[in-house]
């Protein structure tokens, strides 16, 4: 211990334990960085997953609200994470949310897109795959705003539509999300620059349309 | 490599956005540090009827290689519009004798905490607005006499003239501010390496402050305030929860034992230290204290099996250590980032 420093308990890590549990003090320290950036990346798709989670949670209130409104709310709950992320940064283009980690050397850059057809979802793939990911990194994520009814019929045909050599997005295979709700995959991309990219791709279940009044 | 100002400003003249959007990206920081230690807020708006000013005025087109005095010039001419629009009932202000002081009292840099900082800023605020412009262009942008000289559109010579006169202003009135003069002289002596402790905090800030759009003064940027204000290069290397609350007190005047033990208070600096590390500015450590005052430092994954398994073992002497989370401190090291910033002592 080093001299004239207050080392009573609110140093040690027993206080943070007694705040956030082992398992949240372990997420922290990921998303500091400390146990390397996949698993910075693990905690940052988790929180991810959670911001959408909240935003699921509330369809009702999200029928008539445009993607930039809810990308912010995806943002704020990311900021209250303390990622230090922004909406619609100017980096090589205007991505819609950029995370970025310095002492990881990191960024990871997501675009968002209200499902109204399949070419404007791989329009905004393209614009990340192609524009906004120098190549430097390898992740990334593409959230749709689903409000149709059946997205898991919606998903297994973006995922046939991904494939489709004919659309340029040199798609390479499709492969499960492990890790999140069913509707989650991921899609990894032959990028320009040689290396293997992989897009997780969020669906946003927003369809709202209760059957409990009808006659 | 990357394009000359002159290049991006003729595909921007010549209809390329992202021409325009680099142009503007390259040279808002300098803008804003323009504008900052002179207005109190609405910093983007200026910048933004600068970049407007400047591509309407055309002058640049004789010059496209001078572009930054261009610029700056047309930075100047918006101050000079912002002082007649507010508070002057259109009257021209007269920058030759007015000092932002009695323009706009109250300090403006939040990281500014260092009293020598404080004193210099205050004094760039207390000398004629001209003489506070012609320093930090030339300190803070570091401009060219010449470069200056079309700024202002006074000749070289003035400027090396004024150049003088606004340093012997400035020492004289930093001098009148403080009681103690030899907090200063180091620093007065050194205007370069004060220049750059400068814009490095306003870069940090600004850093800050993008993350966190809207918050009057954010979380990060109140823990950052208070280390630098509070930490030295040799006390750099061991910060604890603990001795940033101790810190936070003493720079927001609230008493010495405020917060301590306060859980909230501990999981948001814990919280704002996270950000922190993300942004380079601070590193994490674990350190085990042992029951004869002996320690070790933690390597990252054995604190993370710990926490994972709720148990430690003593790496040098693979002795199981009992209730281990109570004997595991954790300090932050400031990254050479920030401990630039920090005093020698």
């Amino acid at each position: 211990m080093s001299a004239n420093e207050p080392a009573d308990k609110d140093a040690t890590l027993s206080a943070l334990i007694a705040l956030f549990g082992p398992q949240g003090v372990r997420d922290w320290n990921d998303r500091a960085g400390l146990n390397g950036r996949e698993r910075f990346l693990a905690v940052l798709e988790r929180d991810l997953d959670l911001a959408i989670r909240e935003l699921e949670s509330d369809a009702q209130h999200h029928q008539d609200r445009g993607e930039d409104l809810m990308t912010r709310m995806i943002v704020s709950f990311l900021r209250g994470r303390q990622y230090s992320v922004k909406s619609d940064p100017n980096e090589r283009g205007h991505t819609d949310i950029l995370v970025e980690h310095q002492m990881l050397n990191l960024k990871w850059i997501g675009e968002a897109k209200i499902h109204t057809a399949y070419p404007v979802n791989a329009k905004g793939l393209r614009q990340l795959l192609f524009r906004y990911a120098s190549g430097a990194d390898d992740r990334g994520g593409l959230i749709l705003y689903v409000f149709n009814e059946n997205a898991l019929a919606m998903m297994d045909h973006w995922q046939k539509y991904l494939m489709d050599p004919g659309l340029r997005m040199d798609t390479l295979r499709i492969e499960p999300d492990l890790h999140g709700t069913r509707f989650r995959f991921l899609s990894i991309h032959k990028h320009p620059v040689g290396i293997e990219f992989t897009i997780r791709h969020h669906f946003v279940l927003l369809h709202f349309a209760p059957r409990d009044r009808e006659s | 490599m990357e394009p000359s100002d002159a290049e991006l400003l003729d595909r921007w003249q010549k209809g390329s956005r992202e021409a325009g959007n680099e142009l503007v990206e390259r040279h808002y920081e300098s803008l804003e540090r323009f504008f900052v230690n002179k207005v109190p807020s609405g910093i983007g708006d200026l910048v933004h009827e600068t970049f407007q000013a400047f591509l309407e005025s055309r002058d640049w087109m004789a010059d496209p290689g001078r572009f930054r005095s261009y610029l700056f010039s047309a930075a100047y001419n918006v101050l000079r519009g912002q002082f007649r629009e507010k508070g002057r009932r259109g009257n021209e202000v007269d920058l030759e004798n007015v000092t932002m002081k009695a323009l706009d009292p109250g300090p403006r840099s939040i990281l500014a905490e260092r009293e020598e900082r404080r004193l210099l800023l205050e004094g760039l605020r207390s000398i004629p607005v001209a003489d506070q412009v012609l320093l930090e262009l030339y300190y803070w942008e570091s401009l060219k006499v010449a470069e200056i000289a079309k700024v202002l559109d006074i000749p070289s010579g003035t400027v090396k003239a004024r150049l003088h006169r606004a340093r012997q202003r400035l020492k004289a009135i930093t001098n009148t501010l403080t009681a103690a003069p030899n907090v200063l002289s180091s620093t007065l002596t050194d205007l370069d390496a004060w220049a750059r402790q400068c814009r490095r905090e306003h870069d940090i800030e600004r850093r800050i402050r993008k993350d966190w759009p809207g918050e009057p003064v954010p979380e990060a940027l109140r823990l950052v305030r208070a280390v630098v204000a509070k930490g030295t290069r040799k006390g750099a290397d061991y910060i604890t929860i603990p001795l940033m609350i101790q810190w936070l007190n003493e720079i927001e005047n609230r008493p010495a034992d405020a917060h301590v033990g306060d859980s909230r208070m501990i999981a948001e600096i814990f919280k704002s230290a996270t950000y922190l590390q993300q942004i380079g500015l601070l590193a994490q450590y674990f350190e085990l204290t042992r029951e004869d005052a002996s320690s070790v430092i933690l390597d990252d994954d054995l604190v993370d099996e710990a926490l994972s398994k709720g148990e430690l073992f003593d790496p040098d002497t693979g002795e199981h250590i009992e209730d281990w989370s109570s004997h595991v401190v954790i300090f932050y090291m400031a990254t050479e980032a920030l401990r630039e910033l920090l005093r020698e002592r």
